[in-house]
């Protein structure tokens, strides 16, 4: 019982984090933003911005890859405990999930990435 | 002789020559002359030429006021940082970046050393009673050692002199500035609050002449007319400073929802646009939502059908952000560049259209418009620092025809445009080249 459970847990908890971090990614969805360079962490996505003169981003560079990864547990948490509670008979439908949203995921960041490596 | 004794002699007279009507009449014959040679006169002055002065990028940089020692100056630059940054990440920035060293007896902040626009390069500000009068960068990395200089108070401040100087002895009727005139609204909002205002209204508005009777006529109630650039709505998005300066432009119409207006002088058009606030994704991007760029677009064509329905030849159009550049900042980007909108009328009018905002000159003439960017009225001079003084341009992009593929120098400089009814208009530049052999100088451009 608690074995399938787990099963069914851990199948939806890895397709939903994949869907959930591309979301995060695409949308800004940190939980919170960390600035190494000062040791600061605030909580919520903060993006540099300017009003008048160019931006002076390099002086506090911020991280959003712990936000979007947190955001994206967190979502897949969700997910994944109410996958289960549903009744057994779903699994199948879990592990179908497992093998295509990853995929499919990785290829949306590979997207997102690419004004990255425009000059 | 009263009137009603006239009227009977007329009457007395008719059929017949009236000796004293006819004497009158001879007596008459100046008066009317000297009517009709005023008239004449007025009709040939809206006829006749006349000159303006137009610069632009015209602010000095920060006004760093020392009032309790450090606690102030952090603050200010804590607010300044806190633009691009969180204010608690602006905090920690301050106080590890930014270095005040205060003279020891005095007490006065002399000099602040802080980042630059990249990781490797340091920006050195010499201040004088508040205002930093001296700029210069030194990149670490590349080029440790060399400090470039690349702003000076002294270059604004000889730019409004020189102009000033053109309007007081009537060599220039107005004067034009395409924008960015104060660093911020954030230190005040008014003439008498913000220290940049103070300062253009001490080295220029005040200095100018009250329009005469000719500019009045014309609806013009002063003799300095702006387009407003990104650096009046920082901190102060309502433009409360440049409607308190320059309050004759509500006349036009200009209010904090409507930042375009034009006006007529001497059958020529002068029109003015907002080009945006700054968007640090897109530094030149037309983001001017006052009204948006197409509202802008319909109205500069309305304004400039109307110029040509009333038969007018030369129109005159100032906005900040540039249509075509070559370095800093760079263009206006594609879809939202007027260019086209402004190119289809210049087989009907002389076309000519100022910019700014990238803090250097250069000059283009496309599709038989002539485009000015005039970023030497007094500002930082960015582009003359190595890896920023040419930006990637397609192959046939039109060329600058100032530099002329020569790297820009630190320059200051305003152009004396002759408008001339039936002849082209001339462009006579001048300008101040600190550290050259030819520290002043004057041309003529699109010659």
């Amino acid at each position: 019982m608690f074995n399938s459970m787990f099963r069914r847990f851990a199948f939806a908890y890895g397709a939903a984090f994949a869907l959930f971090y591309a979301l995060a990614h695409a949308r800004g969805l940190a939980l919170f933003t960390v600035y190494p360079a000062q040791g600061i962490v605030l909580l919520g996505l903060h993006r540099s911005r300017d009003v008048a003169d160019p931006v002076l981003d390099f002086l506090a560079p911020e991280m959003y890859w712990y936000g979007w990864t947190a955001s994206a547990a967190v979502g897949a948490l969700v997910v994944g405990i109410v996958a289960a509670l549903l009744p057994a008979r779903l699994s199948p439908f879990w592990v179908w999930c497992a093998w295509v949203v990853p995929p499919m995921a990785m290829i949306a960041c590979a997207y997102l990435t690419i004004p990255w490596f425009r000059l | 002789m009263d009137g009603r004794l006239v009227f009977s002699d007329v009457n007395s007279a008719k059929g017949g020559l009236n000796r004293r009507g006819l004497l009158s009449g001879l007596a008459m014959l100046p008066v009317l002359s000297s009517v009709l040679a005023v008239k004449k006169a007025v009709a040939q002055q809206a006829n006749s030429g006349f000159s303006f002065a137009v610069c632009g990028d015209s602010r000095p940089m920060m006004y760093l006021p020392v009032k309790e020692g450090r606690t102030d100056l952090v603050g200010l630059f804590v607010e300044m940082f806190g633009l691009v940054m969180p204010e608690k990440v602006a905090e920690a920035v301050v106080k590890r970046d930014v270095k005040m060293i205060f003279d020891p007896t005095t007490k006065e902040l002399k000099q602040v050393v802080m980042p630059f626009m990249s990781r490797s390069e340091v920006m050195t500000l010499s201040v004088d009673q508040g205002w930093v009068t001296r700029a210069t960068v030194e990149d670490v990395k590349l080029l440790p050692g060399v400090h470039r200089e690349m702003f000076r108070l002294e270059g604004g401040d000889w730019v409004s002199r020189e102009i000033v100087q053109h309007v007081q002895a009537g060599r220039a009727k107005f004067v034009i500035n395409s924008g960015d005139v104060v660093w911020w609204g954030n230190q005040g909002r008014s003439v008498a609050d913000s220290p940049y205002w103070k300062r253009v209204n001490d080295t220029m508005l005040k200095l100018l002449p009250a329009p005469d009777s000719e500019m009045r006529a014309a609806g013009l109630e002063g003799r300095w007319f702006m387009s407003v650039g990104n650096h009046e709505v920082w901190g102060d998005p309502k433009i409360e400073g440049t409607l308190d300066a320059v309050p004759y432009l509500k006349n036009f119409g200009v209010t904090p929802e409507r930042l375009i207006y034009k006006f007529d002088f001497r059958d020529v058009r002068f029109i003015f646009l907002w080009s945006g606030k700054y968007d640090y994704r897109s530094p030149s991007l037309w983001d001017g939502d006052r009204p948006k760029y197409a509202e802008q677009m319909v109205q500069l064509q309305q304004w400039l059908d109307d110029a040509k329905a009333k038969g007018l030849k030369k129109a005159f159009i100032t906005f900040h952000y540039p249509v075509f550049c070559r370095a800093g900042l760079g263009p206006i980007p594609e879809p939202d560049n007027p260019h086209k909108t402004i190119a289809a009328y210049a087989k009907d009018l002389e076309l000519v259209v100022f910019n700014g905002h990238v803090h250097t000159t250069e000059m283009y003439d496309v599709d038989g418009v002539k485009y000015l960017v005039l970023g030497g009225g007094g500002a930082e001079q960015d582009p003359i620092l190595p890896g920023r003084t040419s930006i990637k341009v397609p192959s046939n992009y039109p060329p600058d025809l100032y530099w002329k593929g020569k790297p820009p120098q630190e320059e200051y400089n305003y152009v004396l445009v002759d408008v001339a009814p039936v002849e082209k208009t001339k462009f006579n530049l001048t300008r101040y080249r600190p550290g050259s052999a030819e520290p002043f100088a004057s041309e003529a451009l699109f010659s």
